[in-house]
């Protein structure tokens, strides 16, 4: 099972939202990372069919992007912006979402949906209206959903987004045991749900792919240049505008930072090792042309 | 498909514009139909002696029929000079009667009406009826059509000046009321009357379910959850259709087993109840069902076009407008309700029968197609999730840039 991405496009009039991507995924959690406006959300809208790109080519598992129908059964979709008929109840919303994705069986649907609201700890709220769940419930309903048809591919969309800490901890869990056998493409700003769960990453800026690999790897590229340094207060606030800082932790009368720079920025300054936020900060900031 | 049917049945069930719909027919039933007006139409005539309801000076002791060729050309000659001493005629102008200032060729029109009309009261035993009818449906065409002289509009009434008159009209209404009772056209007679009334609802009310229907997935925010998913578009736009055209029949349906069972009952027909079912369900069936579920496909059809459901509401209001009037006689293939505002005149139902299973079997066909439309159109927009840029990219430029940014 591999996703397989040729030279996708897709412009809207002259704005160019994805331009010229490639890449291969093969099964496990895959991340996507990268700023507003960086296409993650359009490339996560052609896989599920909701746009059509304007060139190149996609294939799920050697089924073809074209092929929509074959395509639709293969794909699980959390969108962003999930939500479902206020009116509906937990167990309405994914019996009916359920039945749109192709499971006739009543029986079969019944048993899938009791496990998975199981999963996300909504079982208690299965006859809760969906208008009255918070948001944290409705993201769980949400990726409860995309997967309900145990699709070969499921694509979500932020789904940490207003999780509590142990709730994004239980997520990260369900996306583990889910991705057997299967590619999970997990977009997100969170850089830990990243570094957490997937072994692999793609960073995409201004629709333009550029880092795909291991994750582990991306550390690689700032490596030399995350700097830690102790500093009385009255030095932070002169010294600040330097160098792009990471991290400012006061501590006691001082501050501990993490700044990122090509060399040594002061005499006290120590090396570190970088972090996975520390490399995708220094990605982003190289792209901007920032030093 | 049958799972999803019942689950569009249910939100249907929930919908509180569905209520208002229920209580508007059932409105519309109560005022229009179920009146004292309707049973006294209905029922016999009265056999109380005849009273002079016009004054002392032109008494008028009710109207009746033409009832030969005479009369009727004699009615027809008066109605006609009346337009020409005016100067206007009646036209129907978007479902409304409105004066209008005849020229100099419509005169000429009227003229040569007039003496073709004398021409028949003179030899009026070589003419029947339907001669003198024709002389009037010849001069609506002249005059564009749409007149008050085209077929069923006008009935040519004549009035009744003394006591005796009214006794004879009353004894021939009677031996019409009885020979209408012997040939079983009572109860289907009442069905077309009950038809024609609901059918003022039944051309207008369903569109303000099925406009916003397709559109809700959208306003709930849910298009891309079900875009995305594998159901075909057969399967989705169908069952929404098929479950709210469904749902609102069973409503006429109902209204027409009420309206069975009351003309049964203030009429007194005992034991005539399943004549009167068989009646009234099915005219409901043959001539409401087709305006309901044009008016929901129309709705779905027009709101996947548009992308606005307020668009196809408005062209529903006019061709409702369009629609309404003649109270009889009318039934071209832009007519979406059958008006036949008589619980008699079987003779005239009869004519236009053919005409009237045109229309009907034409509006079925519609709806099926305007459904296909509607279902083409949402399987269109499916793939295309910047469908709103890609349609005002001309003018929104700007923003089309910044929902590009955003993405």
């Amino acid at each position: 099972m591999e996703l397989e991405i040729e030279h996708l496009t897709k412009s809207y009039g002259a704005k160019t939202a994805l331009n010229g991507i490639s890449l291969r995924i093969g099964e496990g959690i895959h991340g996507l990372l990268g700023p507003n406006g960086a296409g993650k959300t359009t490339l996560m809208r052609l896989l599920a069919t909701l746009l059509e790109p304007s060139s190149g080519t996609a294939a799920i598992g050697g089924v073809p992007l074209r092929d929509k129908a074959q395509i639709r059964r293969m794909v699980g979709y959390l969108p962003q912006e999930f939500a479902v008929y206020p009116g509906m109840s937990v167990l309405e919303a994914m019996d009916y979402l359920a039945l749109l994705s192709g499971m006739r069986n009543r029986a079969e649907r019944r048993r899938r949906i009791d496990a998975l609201l199981e999963q996300v700890n909504l079982t208690e709220q299965r006859r809760t209206k969906v208008k009255a769940l918070s948001g944290g419930m409705k993201r769980r309903l949400g990726v409860a959903q995309a997967m309900v048809h145990e699709p070969q591919l499921l694509i979500v969309d932020e789904p940490t987004a207003g999780l509590d800490p142990e709730e994004r901890i239980r997520f990260r869990q369900l996306l583990n045991r889910f991705s057997e056998g299967r590619i999970v493409l997990l977009s997100t700003h969170v850089v830990e749900d990243v570094e957490s769960t997937c072994e692999q990453m793609t960073v995409l800026h201004r629709g333009e792919l550029r880092y795909h690999g291991r994750t582990g790897e991306l550390t690689a590229a700032a490596a030399g240049r995350i700097w830690t340094a102790e500093m009385e207060r009255g030095q932070w606030e002169r010294e600040r505008e330097r160098f792009p800082v990471l991290s400012a932790v006061p501590e006691g009368a001082g501050m501990r930072i993490r700044i990122l720079a090509d060399e040594q920025p002061y005499a006290g300054a120590q090396p570190a090792v970088p972090t996975i936020e520390d490399a995708y900060l220094y990605l982003m900031r190289k792209e901007a042309g920032v030093r | 498909m049958k799972e999803l049917i019942g689950k569009e049945l249910r939100m249907t069930l929930r919908s509180l514009v569905f209520y208002l719909f229920v209580v508007v027919s059932c409105f519309f039933y109560f005022t229009q139909y179920a009146t004292s007006e309707t049973w006294s139409e209905l029922g016999p005539p009265s056999s109380a002696a005849p009273q002079n309801i016009g004054s002392a000076e032109h008494p008028l002791y009710g109207w009746r029929a033409p009832a030969n060729v005479e009369e009727l050309a004699g009615r027809m000659r008066q109605e006609m000079g009346w337009n020409l001493q005016s100067g206007t005629v009646q036209k129907i102008r978007i479902g409304f009667l409105v004066d209008k200032r005849l020229s100099e060729k419509e005169k000429q029109a009227f003229a040569a009406a007039v003496s073709r009309l004398e021409e028949i009261i003179r030899e009026a035993d070589k003419y029947t009826m339907e001669d003198v009818y024709q002389v009037s449906a010849k001069l609506n065409r002249q005059l564009g059509g749409n007149t008050q002289y085209r077929s069923g509009l006008e009935s040519y009434e004549m009035n009744l000046t003394t006591p005796e008159e009214g006794l004879a009209a009353q004894k021939l209404n009677l031996a019409a009321y009885e020979k209408k009772v012997s040939a079983g056209e009572l109860l289907p007679g009442a069905a077309r009357y009950f038809c024609d009334y609901l059918a003022l609802s039944a051309g207008v009310f369903p569109v303000f379910l099925s406009a916003f229907l397709l559109l809700r997935d959208r306003s709930s925010r849910m298009s891309e959850l079900i875009y995305s998913r594998s159901v075909s578009r057969r399967a989705y736009v169908g069952s929404k259709f098929i479950a709210l055209g469904a749902i609102l029949s069973v409503v006429y349906l109902l209204l027409a087993v009420l309206g069975a069972w009351q003309t049964v009952s203030v009429l007194e027909l005992e034991g005539q109840l399943g004549e009167a079912l068989v009646a009234f369900l099915g005219y409901t069936a043959w001539w409401l069902l087709p305006t309901v579920w044009t008016s929901v496909a129309f709705g779905m059809f027009g709101s996947m076009l548009f992308r606005r459901g307020i668009v196809p509401i408005a062209l529903q209001l006019i061709w409702w407008f369009v629609s309404v009037l003649p109270l009889m006689g009318s039934y071209g293939l832009f007519k979406l309700l059958i008006r036949f505002n008589s619980p008699n005149d079987y003779a005239l139902y009869r004519d236009w029968m053919d005409e009237i299973a045109l229309n009907r079997s034409f509006y079925l066909v519609l709806a099926v197609l305007l459904a296909a439309g509607a279902a083409w159109l949402w399987e269109r927009d499916r793939s295309r999730a910047d469908a709103g840029a890609v349609v005002r990219r001309p003018r929104r430029a700007k923003k089309t840039s910044a929902r590009a940014e955003a993405l």
